[in-house]
C-alpha cells in the first residue's frame, strides 16, 4: 500500500519535461513594477511613464501602478527589457515636476520603490510696491467718468 | 480712552513709512482699524494696513484689508486693489476669481499712477498668465488653456523686456520652457 502511493508520486518524465518548461519561462521573465504617489503617499494616477532606453511610455492606473514587461525597438516591435542595464525612467504629469529615476536592471522582476512626485506650485509674490493713495492723485472720481469708469 | 479718538487723514500721515517698511506695530494696526466705513481716510488706512500686512508676508491680514477695501464700490474698479487681489487669488487656487480680477485691472489701467503704470501692468500680466497656467492644470490636459498660458507669459515678457528688466524675463522664460515642454510632451 505504501510502496503504491510512493509510486503514485513519482513524477513521470512528462511531468519532470513540464515543469522544467515552466520554471525556465519564470526564469526568463522580465518585468518591472512601480507606482507613482503625490507627497501625501497618495496614489497618482494618469501619470505618464516613460523609460531610457526603451521606447515605451505608458500610464499609471487607478492605483498609480505600472508595470513595463517589454521595450520597443527601432522599428517599433516588442522586445524584452535588456539585462544588466542602466534605465532611466520618467515620470510625467501636468501640474507636477518631472521626476526621474536611474535605475540597474539585472535580470528576472525588479520593484522599484514608489516614485514621489512633487506639484509645481505657482506662487506669486506680493507687490513690494508703496501703494499708499496719498502718494498718488485719485483718478476714481476724475471729471467725466464714474467709479466705473465708464 | 484712546480708542474713542477718531484717526483723521492728517493723523495717518505718521503710519506711512512704518506701514511701507512692514513695521505697523499692534497699536498702530489698531489705530489704523478704527477707521470707519464712511470715513474719507478710510481706503487709505486699509491701504496702508494691507501693505505693512505684504510686507509681513501675513496672508490672513492681505484677505481681510483686501476684502475691506473691496468694501467701496470705487475701489471694485481701482487697479491697484484689483491686481492685489487677483495676485491673493492665485496663490490661493482661484484661479478663475484671479482671471476676473486681474482683466478688470488690465481693463482700467489707464487710472494707475504714472510711477506705478509699469510695475503694475506687469503684475496684471503676471497674474493672468499664472491664472492661465493654474487653470491648465487644474484641467484634464485642456490644450486651449495651454496656448493661453503660453501666449500670457509671452505678453509679461514682452512687457518686462520694454523696460529690460532681465530678472523678470527670466522668470516668463523659465515658465515658458515648463509650458513648452508640456506643449511637447502631449502633442
Amino acid at each position: 500500500m505504501a510502496a503504491t502511493f510512493m509510486r503514485a508520486l513519482r513524477p513521470t518524465g512528462l511531468a519532470v519535461a513540464a515543469l522544467a518548461l515552466v520554471a525556465t519561462g519564470c526564469a526568463g521573465k522580465r518585468v518591472i513594477y512601480g507606482s507613482v504617489v503625490d507627497r501625501n503617499g497618495q496614489p497618482m494616477d494618469r501619470v505618464i511613464v516613460s523609460l531610457d532606453p526603451g521606447g515605451v511610455e505608458l500610464v499609471t492606473d487607478s492605483e498609480g501602478n505600472f508595470m513595463i514587461d517589454y521595450l520597443r525597438d527601432d522599428d517599433g516591435q516588442r522586445v524584452k527589457l535588456a539585462k544588466k542595464t542602466e534605465y532611466t525612467l520618467e515620470a510625467f504629469r501636468t501640474g507636477y515636476h518631472v521626476s526621474r529615476i536611474d535605475f540597474y536592471f539585472k535580470r528576472g522582476e525588479l520593484i522599484l520603490d514608489p516614485i514621489t512626485m512633487q506639484e509645481d506650485t505657482i506662487e506669486l509674490r506680493p507687490s513690494d510696491d508703496d501703494i499708499d493713495p496719498a502718494r498718488f492723485p485719485d483718478r476714481s472720481h476724475s471729471a467725466g467718468t464714474n467709479y466705473e469708469g465708464e | 480712552m484712546e480708542e474713542d479718538v477718531p484717526v483723521t487723514d492728517a493723523d495717518i500721515e505718521q503710519y506711512a513709512d512704518a506701514a511701507n517698511a512692514g513695521r505697523l506695530t499692534r497699536s498702530d494696526v489698531m489705530a489704523l482699524e478704527m477707521v470707519g466705513l464712511d470715513d474719507p481716510a478710510y481706503t487709505r488706512s486699509r491701504a496702508l494696513l494691507l501693505m505693512n500686512a505684504q510686507r509681513k508676508g501675513d496672508d490672513a491680514a492681505i484677505k481681510r484689508y483686501l476684502d475691506q477695501l473691496m468694501m467701496l464700490p470705487e475701489n471694485q474698479y481701482n487697479p491697484i486693489y484689483l491686481s492685489e487681489l487677483g495676485r491673493y487669488l492665485v496663490n490661493h487656487k482661484q484661479y478663475d476669481a484671479a482671471l476676473e480680477k486681474a482683466n478688470l485691472a488690465e481693463r482700467y489701467w489707464a487710472r494707475l499712477p504714472p510711477e506705478l503704470v509699469f510695475s503694475k501692468k506687469a503684475e496684471i500680466y503676471e497674474t493672468q498668465a499664472a491664472a492661465w497656467q493654474g487653470r491648465f492644470y487644474q484641467s484634464e490636459d485642456d490644450l486651449e488653456l495651454l496656448e493661453q498660458a503660453i501666449r500670457h507669459w509671452q505678453k509679461y515678457r514682452d512687457h518686462v523686456q520694454s523696460k529690460s528688466r532681465s530678472d523678470l524675463a527670466r522668470r516668463a522664460d523659465a515658465e515658458l520652457a515648463k509650458l513648452e515642454d508640456i506643449r511637447t510632451r502631449l502633442h
